[in-house]
């Protein structure tokens, strides 16, 4: 071999190998090989077993798309060509000649060039450098295999630790909830038990006072044999008036002990059309609806909550009443969806104005909920329709509530084929858009 | 005396006169010639500093205008010390900017890849390529010219630039006269080329074990310099120091071989406190070099076998319309007063040859690999556009 051959082979030679990651190394090694035999392209092509042959690496960029390298990698593919270690195969195309290098375990070398021919032992040596190409890639794949398995336990770790956070943070949403629950079961609870208890001490007192008067006076009307026509001693008047009074007082103690037993209801039907939701039991009682009704009806209810914050409620009703929007959905459930955001802007409102609206917008019929309340910060957007989860959340929350209500409204919204999107601005106020398809009521 | 400007049938003007002026004239001329698609500068360094504004005017041309500033210019047979040759393409031309040959972070794959649409990759059968000659990525450039376009068409240009005035404003390009930087246009004509240099090896082969771009810092694991001087000493019958190496190097470049073809020169031009050695275009770790020397008449018949190699390779079809002769500047100064002979030689009378003196050549040596060359002479021959006479 000439002195100038074995110098090129040796360059061609120490090109390859140099890096791990195997496009860049074999770059590199056919850039070299290309320069020093004056080569119009090169390419290495991969053939794993029962696969279509692939070019891993090739000079110049478009050389995939040459038609003498794709005609060649349909025949390794179907095989009727075969390149055995040490016999480099020699084709001529429509292009440069082809020379065909065996990458055992890996696939072949190809490289065009034209009008030029190289000895014997020039091409054997050529094929010895082939296997160091291919003993390069197999270790770069290894490699790789290596870098993906790392890749995945790194991405394992991670999976596994973000569960970890999350299991954590489900756990500390729930003993939030658990506190706020029991707040919030507590807190009816004592009024009923103790306004029931003095609402009986007081009708006892009434039934007992009266029981001892009582007697004396109707045998007293009844020897008389007026039935009654004597008035009645100052003692029984005033012990009468007395037990009215206390009666009322029963009647008031009565009327908190409903309101209160009314909130826990409401707290136990929302807990069980969450669960329900989850569980994906919670079928949807489609009916005709009226827009003009439906925020009626909220805005009624939300009233005296208003009232008590000195919050102006606002609506659309009076242009509803002109053309109202009679639709398709599930009447009770929208409703509870208004009711729980209407008490959402209620709750973080501090006097203003909380408006209702409804629209048709395109193949939608849109509620909107506004408040001119604390706003939400961008980062706890995506957060608050997470059940359990309160914007003041833990131990320093301003806001009755476990929490509840915007979870649950996402859910039931989605149940009835819309979204629930929330604009906000920290400071100035939040805007709530329930979005239902419009499907228009039948006549 | 020739007159001081002449425009030929051809469409190309040379301004003997030289000055940016006298440039903008020309060009103004070319622009107004029926049928010209973009224009191609070859101007003289004698030009001397652009003036202000000249960026706004090479903006503004309406067609595309690309070239570059060079020690001297080629017209026909003649040396022009001074000057400037204005050649109007009647064919498409699209022209692009490479911007930072300086720059390592920069991938000129991945650049060419995202700058040159799709049409200019497939259609792309002469590319005309002016670099900073002295920019230290010129190397990585081709390479990635080569990854990218592949032998689909041929490659024709050098590096534009001074030996005397550091950081000259050497590219002229649609974006303005720039430096540090590559201006590429694809014209849509066919081409020949050919590349021959005739320097030999007296020396080696070392094998390069430390470099970085255009600096040789070892070579068998010596300081290259140390390498070099003892060689082109024992040689020249000479101690080599750093007074007398530019006159020394011009007659002992490097060479980094190949198989069956010429070896790709590389000049020498500055030497460091340290023993390495910069050269005009890369010299990659793991090549093996030679230490060359040169015949005055071995490089004027290369001359010769590059105008034959091109006029072999012009493709069927193709009516020539002009002829580009790329000598290097440093090959001038070792030929002295036979450059004249070798421009005899390379010119051939059927039609015009321009070119210029440039800090390293740019070409395919017909159908193989493209490199950045040095102390050699390439030849083009231009087809003419497509339904021009």
């Amino acid at each position: 071999m000439e002195p100038l051959e074995q110098q090129a082979l040796f360059e061609i030679a120490m090109s390859v190998g140099d890096g791990m990651d195997m496009r860049a190394m074999l770059q590199t090694a056919l850039s070299v090989t290309m320069r020093q035999l004056g080569c119009a392209m090169g390419a290495v092509v991969q053939t794993p077993p029962g696969e279509a042959a692939k070019v891993v690496q090739g000079i110049p960029r478009h050389i995939a798309n040459n038609p003498d390298l794709a005609n060649l990698c349909q025949c390794l593919r179907d095989g009727t060509l075969t390149v055995t270690d040490g016999q480099p195969v020699c084709i001529q195309g429509a292009g440069p000649q082809l020379l065909v290098f065996s990458l055992p375990g890996f696939g072949v070398l190809v490289l065009g060039v034209y009008g030029r021919t190289y000895s014997k032992a020039m091409l054997g040596t050529l094929a010895l450098i082939a296997k160091k190409i291919s003993a390069a890639c197999i270790a770069c794949q290894q490699i790789e295999i290596i870098r993906d398995t790392k890749e995945k336990l790194r991405a394992g770790l991670e999976e596994a630790r973000e569960g970890r956070r999350m299991a954590e943070e489900a756990n500390r949403l729930k003993s939030e909830f658990v506190a706020n629950m029991s707040h919030e079961l507590l807190t009816p609870l004592t009024s009923i038990i103790g306004y029931s208890r003095i609402a009986a001490e007081r009708m006892n007192e009434v039934t007992g006072s009266l029981n001892n008067h009582l007697p004396q006076q109707v045998a007293a009307g009844g020897a008389n044999g007026s039935g009654g026509g004597a008035p009645p001693a100052p003692e029984f008047e005033e012990r009468a008036r007395l037990a009215g009074l206390k009666s009322a007082d029963a009647a008031l103690f009565n009327r908190i002990v409903v309101k209160q037993g009314e909130r826990l209801l409401e707290l136990i039907n929302d807990l069980m059309d969450l669960s329900m939701l989850d569980a994906g039991q919670m079928k949807v009682q489609e009916g005709v609806a009226s827009a003009r009704i439906l925020l009626y009806t909220v805005v009624n209810r939300q009233s005296t909550f208003a009232g008590e914050k000195k919050i102006r409620l606002t609506s659309n009703i009076n242009e509803l009443i002109a053309k109202d929007i009679l639709f398709m959905t599930d009447n009770t459930r929208l409703e509870k969806v208004l009711d729980h955001l209407g008490q959402n802007a209620i709750k973080y409102s501090d006097g203003g104005t909380v408006g209702f609206s409804a629209a048709l917008n395109g193949d939608r019929v849109e509620f909107k909920v506004t408040d001119q309340g604390i706003g939400i910060p961008e980062n706890k957007r995506s957060a608050i329709f997470d059940a359990f989860r309160q914007l003041d959340g833990g131990s320093t929350r301003s806001q009755g509530g476990v929490g509840l209500g915007l979870a649950l409204a996402k859910k039931l919204v989605a149940a009835m084929g819309g979204v629930i999107e929330v604009a906000s601005e920290v400071g100035k106020g939040s805007e709530f858009t329930v979005s239902l398809p419009y499907r228009p009521a039948k006549d | 005396m020739p007159s001081s400007k002449k425009q030929t049938a051809q469409g190309i003007i040379i301004d003997r006169h030289g000055g940016w002026d006298s440039l903008r004239a020309a060009i103004g001329e070319a622009i107004s010639t029926p049928g010209v698609k973009g224009i191609m500068v070859l101007a003289g360094e004698a030009n001397g500093p652009p003036p202000d504004g000249i960026d706004r005017f090479f903006q503004n041309c309406p067609v595309p205008v690309f070239g570059g500033v060079f020690p001297s210019l080629i017209a026909n047979d003649e040396h022009l010390k001074r000057g400037n040759i204005i050649i109007g393409l009647q064919a498409p031309v699209n022209a692009y900017v490479v911007p930072s040959l300086s720059d390592p972070a920069i991938d000129y794959d991945r650049f060419l890849s995202e700058s040159i649409p799709d049409g200019d990759f497939e259609n792309a059968k002469t590319m005309f390529v002016f670099v900073d000659g002295l920019a230290p990525r010129v190397g990585a450039l081709i390479c990635s010219l080569f990854n990218t376009f592949g032998l689909q068409g041929n490659f024709i240009g050098g590096g534009a630039g001074s030996l005397t005035t550091q950081g000259l404003r050497c590219l002229i390009t649609p974006q303005g006269l720039i430096r540090d930087a590559a201006v590429l246009a694809i014209p849509a004509v066919a081409s020949a080329v050919s590349v021959a240099h005739g320097w030999t090896s007296i020396a080696g082969p070392y094998e390069v074990t430390a470099s970085e771009n255009n600096t040789i810092f070892t070579l068998d694991w010596e300081p290259a310099l140390d390498v070099y001087r003892r060689v082109v000493g024992a040689h020249a019958g000479m101690t080599l120091s750093a007074d007398n190496f530019n006159a020394t190097a011009q007659s002992y470049p490097f060479g980094i071989a190949r198989i069956g073809a010429e070896f790709v020169v590389r000049d020498p031009v500055a030497l460091r406190p340290d023993g390495a050695m910069t050269c005009v275009g890369d010299v990659p770790r793991g090549s093996m070099l030679h230490i060359m020397h040169g015949k005055t008449e071995v490089l004027l018949a290369a001359a010769g076998s590059v105008r034959a190699g091109a006029e072999k390779e012009i493709p069927q079809g193709m009516v020539p319309h002009f002829d580009i002769f790329m000598d290097c500047v440093s090959r001038g100064f070792f030929l002295g007063n036979d450059i004249t002979r070798e421009l005899h030689i390379a010119y051939s009378s059927a039609r015009p040859m321009v070119g210029a003196f440039t800090l390293g050549e740019i070409a395919n040596s017909g159908r193989e690999h493209l490199e950045f060359h040095n102390k050699t002479s390439v030849m083009a021959i231009i087809g003419k556009a497509n339904g021009t006479a």
